[in-house]
């Protein structure tokens, strides 16, 4: 009964995740063809004759109805054919097959770098009250959730690379003496720690470290205040006062019960600050030469190269609806009162 | 100190410390608890019965303190302990009902598992199968109906008077000496209370344990108690076994609060009874008797001298603490002997 009532969810979930993503593909497709420039014209340069530009586009399938170059757009989207660079020739899929696991794993570490302190610090904050320590707390996460990304990227750097020569400076992912880890997942931490590469691994980690703290730095100050304000709400839950009355210690009662259901209205905060970062990586990557899709996005906005810019902006709507469709169906799994909702009602 | 006393306070004080004047809630009790007996504590909403409580658990969280006084259970002292004996007592020798069973259970964790945690906490060594067979039996013990399958279930598949009946079970599984029930019954209908007070009797009679059974409900104690405790703005005003309170009431209060008390076949006309004014503000106690300005029968020296503590054990009475419950008792007609 309760599968078949979660199996009702999860399809409901992915219909609307579907309409999602095909709204956002009529407003890429629609984006750029209000956009100023043609892109045969950018193809060919400013020197090309009118009639091999109006040959190109006939190639392209620029002359045809806009329903039709809709339809084919999509179709082609979803049957992996996301066009050619103008500005390189390589096809769209092969440039982001190439970038998009730096981002990942950028995105991943930057992640983890901000719910775990979150979660540690708002257990703290909260377990006990003390009021300098919250207040100090909270101010943390109100400077984190306003510092421009790119000034404190730059921050660090001049202060971790030019001032005090302890981190790597904007080479990318790997020292140039290092060679990338053999290829599993793309994922230079993972690929370079299971095939036993060290001292590649140590590397990477040198590397990413800095990128990824500075991406988190926000992520943590939303994600602290959430958790902070939730673990709030559960401490005078009166649960808790009888889950001591039982002789389980005040800080167990915290960590077994109250973060449980303080975790919950975190969830969804959760996946959007994970496709946030997975989508919000461009300004980092820019600054850190970190060679993920975000770079490669700026490199084509800057040439006017609109097939990999159309196709980011669907990958990052795609990814969106993907997650927040996975945190639904987690809820189903995770509290008990949704997945048990109109399946065996009370005696 | 006799064997057969289970608990012991001596002298309590808890204040609630805020800005200002600290809040006095609990003012100097004492009381006693033999093996297997039930005693009930009983007084009006802020009469510091639930200090009290959370006092003798150990339990009270700032700004309440506990600031004097002595807890001893089986002859050892607990107000002293650090948390971790505390809570190695806590739902082995001494365990809590509380009072609002919608919000006494983890939402997210299955009742079972949520009965187990009390029984593992204080038996580590107990193996899978055994912890479950325990769990099952407990569900049943309190009436939960195919408990096998109802103990996966979670809280809110559970109605509040079969909530109260695994609170009663969690509160019971390791057989404490003493069981502290918190207006038990205050949140549930009418029928439902009268069922859980009646296992709640049945129940700790066979696991040997006394209950300490705080309410505001005079017919609860009468049904249910062997001993009453009147609390008055954080004192005790009157003691006295069940039989003797209802025949004669040596405090004002006391009288005051049973006529409160409503017999379906006997409704009054007019406005109900009530006591008039309002509790003693805490922060602000009188010099005198702290229930002088409601007193009907307050004299002069009511309000300027706090009253003594009279033993009536002589007049076929408990103790109260009244400047006339001497006369007071000696004019009550002859009492149940």
């Amino acid at each position: 009964m309760a599968f078949r009532e979660t199996a009702r969810t999860v399809v409901g979930r992915v219909i609307s995740g579907a309409v999602t993503v095909l709204l956002a593909t009529f407003l890429s497709f629609a984006l750029l063809r209000v956009f100023p420039g043609d892109p045969a014209r950018t193809v060919l340069g400013s020197l090309a004759t009118p009639e091999s530009i109006a040959n190109l586009r006939h190639e392209m399938g620029l002359d045809r109805a806009l329903p039709t170059q809709f339809w084919i757009y999509i179709r082609d989207f979803f049957t992996g054919d996301w066009g050619f660079s103008y500005a390189t020739g390589v096809p769209v899929r092969t440039l982001m097959g190439q970038r998009i696991m730096a981002t990942v794993e950028l995105a991943l570490t930057a992640f983890l770098l901000a719910f775990i302190p979150a979660l540690a610090l708002a257990l703290v904050v909260t377990y006990r009250p003390r009021k300098w320590l919250d207040a100090s707390a909270r101010g943390l996460a109100y400077i984190a959730i306003g510092t421009p990304t790119f000034w404190l990227a730059l921050l660090a750097l001049i202060v971790g690379f030019v001032n005090w020569h302890i981190l790597p400076g904007p080479e990318g992912r790997l020292s140039v003496d290092v060679s990338p880890p053999p290829h599993i997942t793309g994922l230079y931490l993972f690929d370079s720690f299971f095939t036993g590469h060290f001292a590649t691994f140590g590397n990477a980690a040198w590397h990413i470290l800095l990128p990824a703290l500075v991406l988190a730095f926000p992520s943590f100050g939303f994600m602290f205040l959430l958790l902070r304000v939730n673990l709030l709400e559960v401490r005078n839950e009166p649960f808790l006062l009888v889950v001591r009355s039982k002789g389980v210690s005040r800080w167990w009662a915290f960590v077994r019960h109250a973060l449980p259901n303080a975790f919950l209205p975190t969830l969804t905060a959760s996946g959007l600050v994970l496709a946030g970062l997975l989508t919000g990586t461009v300004l980092v990557e820019a600054v850190f030469a970190w060679p993920g899709a975000g770079a490669l996005v700026v490199d084509s906005v800057q040439r006017q190269d609109f097939a990999v810019v159309q196709a980011f902006i669907l990958l990052a709507a795609v990814i969106y609806v993907v997650i927040n469709t996975l945190v639904d169906v987690l809820y189903g799994i995770v509290d008990p009162r949704v997945r048990l909702r109109g399946a065996g009602a009370a005696a | 100190m006799s064997s057969d006393l289970v608990l012991e306070a001596k002298g309590i004080e808890t204040h609630f410390l805020s800005r200002g004047e600290p809040v006095k809630a609990v003012r100097g009790v004492s009381f006693s608890l033999a093996r297997g007996e039930k005693l009930g504590i009983v007084g009006e909403s802020g009469s510091g019965k639930s200090a009290l409580a959370l006092t003798v658990l150990g339990l009270l969280d700032p700004p309440g303190k506990v600031v004097g006084g002595e807890v001893w259970l089986h002859g050892r002292r607990l107000d002293l302990a650090d948390e971790r004996e505390w809570s190695s007592v806590r739902g082995r020798h001494i365990s809590l009902v509380y009072q609002d069973p919608m919000v006494a259970l983890d939402p997210v964790k299955t009742i079972g598992w949520q009965i187990a945690e009390v029984i593992r906490r204080h038996n580590p060594a107990i193996g899978r199968a055994a912890l479950r067979r325990r769990v099952v039996e407990l569900l049943r013990e309190v009436g939960v109906g195919d408990a096998e399958r109802r103990a996966d279930s979670y809280p809110h598949q559970y109605s509040g008077g079969m909530r109260q009946r695994v609170v009663v079970a969690m509160a019971l599984a390791n057989d404490p000496d003493v069981l502290i029930a918190d207006e038990p019954t205050t949140a549930l209908d009418v029928t439902t209370q009268a069922q859980v007070l009646d296992l709640l009797d049945r129940l700790t009679t066979d696991h040997g344990s006394a209950v300490i059974l705080i309410t505001h409900n005079m017919g609860v104690v009468a049904e249910f108690c062997d001993r009453v405790l009147v609390m008055y703005a954080g004192r005790i005003v009157e003691e006295a076994s069940t039989s003797e309170l209802f025949a004669h009431q040596a405090h004002p209060y006391t009288e005051a609060l049973l006529s409160a008390v409503m017999r379906p076949d006997q409704l009054p006309r007019g406005p109900l009874p009530t006591i008039p004014g309002a509790p003693v503000a805490l922060d602000a106690l009188p010099d005198g008797c702290a229930f002088a300005p409601r007193c009907p029968v307050r004299q002069a020296k009511c309000e300027l001298e706090p009253p003594p503590n009279v033993e009536l054990g002589g007049l076929g009475h408990g103790k109260a603490e009244c400047h006339f419950a001497v006369e007071r008792t000696k004019a009550a007609p002859a009492l149940p002997r």
